[in-house]
């Protein structure tokens, strides 16, 4: 973890779109042309992307240095 | 230094910890003399990737360590133990060198002390503890199907008529008489009190004696997770030893073989004994016989022929090269062969016979014991399964490491030992695999939470296990729709907190001395809960012809059952969930005033609760959760297939009507959605949390008001037993809210107090009881 990078490999049995999540941040993504919706800005949480059915994906992930329970610091106290 | 470096470093000292008697590899250089400080971890000097060097000076050290007041140096305790045979492991630079630990699996560096201590293999029908014992060896054999019979016909007390009495009572806060009201009730409707799950038996176990020697090195026992082959290896004053032992799911056998040095002779005392009785006592008569000749040893049992005709029987062909053989009083005595391959098969008999025994032994003795292809025959099939998933956390430079030697390096670092989760993670699939046959993966007494043991079957791509899992809850269906109506008076179904094999009947409900007050047969959220696995097969896979067909129908049947049990509101319109109760906690406050001994006298003393819980209350938050899961999924379901539109309204209308879920003033999540409960927190369940995990209505994005208050209700919770499925919850709704630190701090606990042997297998609880 300390470099801070994922190789992963995704294949879904039918083509969909998702949303990757890495609360650490995405620095920076690299997947095969045509699976990005659209390259995220750093440091962003999150990312589309379109999966084609039945065949490997593979994407390389750069994560960021934010942590992952921020989001309790956002909620709203009830 | 970069991290992988330190840990191809610290592995080789590591290991040496119990490779070879000496002491931990930090003491042994500081007590030593100035020598080279031992290095220590990034992780402990902060996120800067790179590992200073130990910052205390030589001459410091040299100072310090020269006090002529210091203890001598300190010596393991074993040397000083009486053993008969002194077993010395393999060193790590020897097991690197023979490649003799497989790449997926393990290896242990001592014979195991107890059955907790085992190496397991199997092929879902069957499976095998060994101890790896070199000298005398106890493997356990068990059948997956090996339960004491339930007589049947055998249903849920007829008790539906009391329901709206009872309803009455929890609603005016008299919870204990409730409890008692309802138990009172099942006694007289011919449930006893008390009526305990059929255990599952092993089958036999098997001893193998073989001549000492006085001492022995280079012992190692390994399990390859791809082929489930255990091999022990030593070596003694005749040369260096092999035993392998597989169970091959291709030609049902459990195989061991056992290969002497070139040119020494295998001798060796076999026989077969009856299992450990447990806790069958007089309820359970079974009947053993044992038939021994020199090339075969027969076990077979009889049930209770009072209950049904059941029973089963064990064949062991004995093929030996060379020397030879004598029955001695049901004792195999093998003299001067060179090997001994053992082929043993167990069938289970729903009607015995004698017959069916005979074929049992004519079907081993035509099995061809050719070793080498029934184990290729039987990688061939694992392997595949095994491999649809794995996990790199940087573990390969630890390769050669025995368990005992990871949980010592977890144990003695700040961060974790790479290998050591990689290990984890395999031999949980390992083991799912093994003890997936006819039915999932379940020893002894089966709960519903067996929902935490198979949880990870749909995403780790298990699906013959899941199947045998789906099966199953599907075949005990008749009994759960008598579940609910008997119990309810309700039409579809209701699932029992302990489904057995075959077995779906609500029976279980408790008051001990050292338990609780358990009204299982009022607990309507297992239903749900079991089916949640079915759901995630069908996310996982998007297979619509499943969902159609296995999905639907099952929730179906508990959404029939919710239609008829809510039929009360509150004065918002919402339904009250009564009788409801939270899985063995209970609210702070439901009774304020127990009475000094309880349940009255017609129960035994030993039976009485001094002071009780009174769990059945209302609106426990689980039932909540898992009756809108089961509505909401119907609904998603009709959507998706196009089917059942005339009753999405119905389903939507009473979705509306669920009662919120309540947070207590500090904004936690409360167990029970009924505004007088207190909260109770020491106790080792989070069933409230059910909608963070299994379930997924609670998470930080969608809902991330609820997903605050479950995460402060996980991290609030202080278990009032050292349960480890209660620190795998915790652990897996902190993943499910992204709260790592409670995430690190359950498995933590998991992997450095005890809970993990050193075969990698758990023990349920730390304690007396373990």
């Amino acid at each position: 973890m300390e470099a801070r990078t994922v190789d992963l490999t995704v294949t879904s049995v039918r083509k969909q779109d998702i949303t990757l999540i890495a609360r650490h941040g995405i620095e920076d993504i690299s997947a095969p042309s045509g699976v990005l919706a659209a390259k995220p800005q750093s440091g962003t949480a999150t990312c589309d992307l379109h999966l084609p059915g039945g065949r490997p994906v593979e994407i390389h992930l750069k994560l960021g240095r934010h942590k992952p329970l921020d989001w309790v610091a956002r909620v709203t106290p009830s | 230094m970069r991290r992988r470096d330190f840990l191809r470093k610290g592995t080789v000292a590591a290991a040496g910890i119990a490779g070879s008697p000496k002491l931990l590899p930090p003491l042994t250089a500081s007590e030593s003399g100035p020598q080279k400080p031992f290095q220590i971890s990034s992780q402990i000097l902060g996120q800067t990737g790179v590992a200073r060097e130990d910052n205390r000076s030589i001459d410091y050290l040299r100072r310090a360590q020269g006090d002529e007041f210091l203890p001598k140096l300190p010596v393991l305790a074993e040397s000083y133990r009486p053993v008969d045979v002194q077993v010395s492991p393999m060193p790590l630079a020897e097991r690197i060198k023979r490649n003799i630990v497989p790449r997926r699996g393990l290896c242990s560096i001592a014979p195991g002390k107890s059955i907790r201590e085992s190496l397991l293999t199997g092929n879902g029908t069957m499976f095998v503890e060994l101890m790896g014992d070199p000298y005398s060896e106890q493997v356990l054999f068990h059948h997956e199907s090996l339960l004491v019979p339930w007589k049947r016909p055998f249903e849920a007390p007829k008790v539906a008529a009391i329901l709206p009495q009872l309803r009455q009572m929890l609603l005016d806060g008299k919870y204990r008489e409730g409890v008692d009201f309802a138990f009172r009730a099942m006694q007289d409707a011919g449930m006893p009190l008390n009526l305990f799950s059929h255990p599952t038996i092993p089958a036999f176990t098997m001893h193998l004696e073989f001549p000492k020697t006085a001492w022995l090195k280079d012992y190692l026992r390994t399990v390859d997770f791809e082929s489930g082959e255990v091999k022990v290896v030593w070596n003694d004053e005749h040369g260096d030893w092999l035993r392998q032992t597989l169970a091959s799911r291709p030609d049902d056998v459990v195989v061991q073989l056992l290969t002497a040095p070139r040119g020494q002779p295998v001798n060796a005392r076999i026989s077969l004994q009856n299992p450990s009785m447990m806790r069958m006592g007089d309820t359970a008569p079974i009947s053993f016989e044992q038939d021994c000749s020199e090339r075969m040893l027969i076990f077979a049992c009889r049930f209770d022929p009072a209950v049904d005709n059941s029973g089963y029987a064990g064949v062991t062909r004995v093929i030996r090269m060379g020397g030879s053989a004598r029955n001695e009083e049901g004792t195999l005595v093998i003299e001067n062969a060179s090997s001994v391959m053992l082929l043993t098969r167990i069938e289970w008999f729903a009607d015995y016979s004698q017959d069916k025994v005979e074929s049992l032994r004519l079907a081993v003795e035509h099995l061809n014991p050719d070793y080498d292809a029934m184990l290729e025959r039987h990688r061939q099939g694992q392997a595949p399964v095994f491999n649809r998933v794995s996990v790199d956390f940087g573990g390969g430079s630890q390769h050669g490491m025995a368990s005992e030697e990871l949980l010592t390096d977890q144990r003695t670092r700040p961060d974790y030992s790479p290998a050591l989760l990689e290990k984890m993670f395999e031999m949980g699939r390992y083991w799912f695999i093994l003890s997936s046959g006819k039915y999932p993966p379940m020893v002894a007494e089966v709960n519903a939470n067996i929902n935490l043991q198979i949880s990870g079957g749909p995403m780790g791509g298990l699906r013959e296990g899941m199947e045998s899992y789906f099966d199953w809850m599907e075949s005990i269906l008749p009994d759960c729709r008598n579940n609910a109506k008997n119990i309810f008076g309700a039409r579809g179904a209701v699932f029992p907190i302990l489904p057995d094999k075959g077995i779906g009947v609500s029976f279980h409900y408790a008051s001990q001395v050292d338990g609780g007050i358990w009204p299982h047969p009022y607990w309507i959220s297992a239903g749900g809960w079991c089916y949640r696995p079915f759901w995630d097969h069908y996310l996982v896979t998007g297979d619509l012809e499943f969902l159609r067909n296995r999905v639907v129908p099952g929730l179906k049947e508990l959404a029939l059952f919710y239609e008829d049990f809510l039929k009360l509101t509150d004065k918002d319109g919402n339904y009250v969930f009564v009788p409801s109760y939270s899985p063995e906690n209970w609210p702070d406050n439901a009774e304020p005033l127990p009475l000094p001994r309880w349940p009255e006298p017609r129960f035994s003393f030993a039976e009485a609760h001094t002071v009780p819980p009174t769990p059945l209350v209302i609106n426990a938050t689980m039932d909540i959760s898992v009756c809108r899961e089961v509505l909401t999924h119907l609904i998603q379901a009709s959507e998706i297939l196009g089917t059942d539109a005339d009753s999405v309204p119905k389903w939507r209308a009473m979705l509306e009507k669920m009662p919120p879920y309540l947070l207590d003033k500090d904004g936690t999540l409360k167990e029970w959605a009924w505004p007088t409960f207190e909260e109770r927190l020491d106790h080792r369940h989070v069933s409230h949390l059910y909608g963070a995990w299994p379930g997924d209505e609670i998470d930080p994005d969608r809902t991330p008001q609820l997903a605050k208050a479950a995460l402060l209700a996980d991290r609030k919770r202080a278990p009032e037993t050292l349960a480890a499925h209660g620190l795998c919850h915790r652990a897996l709704v902190g993943a499910r809210l992204k709260d790592y630190y409670l995430v690190d701090y359950e498995l933590r606990q998991l992997f450095e107090q005890g809970y993990v042997g050193p075969t990698l297998t758990g023990t349920w609880k730390l304690g007396p009881w373990t």
